[in-house]
């Protein structure tokens, strides 16, 4: 008798946590470095206050890019392995939860270990730690917690 | 797939080095002493950082707490 296979979702689930932490990168690089241009990566402690410093900001901002694209890339590559997963369930809700999920662990990751251990940037740079930076945090946990309901709930 | 990544690299590390808009400037030379400086490798680790806690955090997550 053929055992029944048990539906997997996991690969799907990795796939969209690293795509979500992915763009999270991407999104705080391009709202708050680029568009806003609140904070760089180091203006906490190279504040651009000439074309040089703000370069070197640049630089770093550039370097964070880069392993953001990499985690990117690794997710699409998850993705593009999972669909030989056998028995895998293809489910929008888990992979959207997921990247849900993703994007909240990176704010509160990079929230807390930027903004608030290393102090390399701010949020708002001029106001140093202040009400955005735990908006922040807040707004990861929530994205977090809305992504893992997601989940559960599918 | 390996030969394409190598490929790729490596016609990103010889853009990168050659397409360099500030390599000739003054304030290009000012930026090198500026990025390669005695704090260089405590910068890489720092702004590096949240990537190693984050990939731990996600192989919890998915190992532990998810379904």
């Amino acid at each position: 008798m053929k055992m029944k296979e048990k539906p997997r979702q996991k690969p799907l689930l990795r796939a969209g946590l690293a795509v979500g932490v992915g763009m999270g990168g991407f999104l705080d690089g391009i709202v708050f470095h680029q568009i806003l241009q609140t904070h760089h990566m180091l203006t906490a402690r190279i504040p651009k206050d000439s074309v040089v410093r703000l370069q070197q900001n640049m630089v770093w901002d550039g370097f964070f890019h880069v392993f953001t694209w990499i985690v990117t890339a690794a997710g699409i590559g998850m993705l593009f392995r999972a669909r030989s997963v056998p028995g895998l369930v293809w489910s929008s809700h888990t992979f959207g939860g997921a990247i849900l999920m993703g994007w909240g662990l990176f704010n509160m990751v990079e929230g807390f270990i930027d903004h608030h251990l290393l102090h390399l940037h701010h949020v708002f740079e001029p106001l140093g730690v202040s009400i955005y930076d735990h908006i922040f945090l807040l707004a990861g946990l929530a994205l977090f917690l809305i992504g893992l309901r997601i989940i559960r709930r599918a | 797939m390996r030969r394409y990544a190598i490929a790729f690299a490596s016609t990103a590390m010889i853009t990168g080095v050659t397409a360099c808009p500030v390599c000739d400037s003054v304030s290009g030379e000012e930026l090198r002493q500026a990025l390669f400086g005695e704090e260089l490798t405590r910068t890489v680790v720092e702004v590096l950082a949240p990537f190693p806690v984050l990939a731990v955090a996600s192989y919890v997550i998915c190992r532990w707490c998810l379904p």
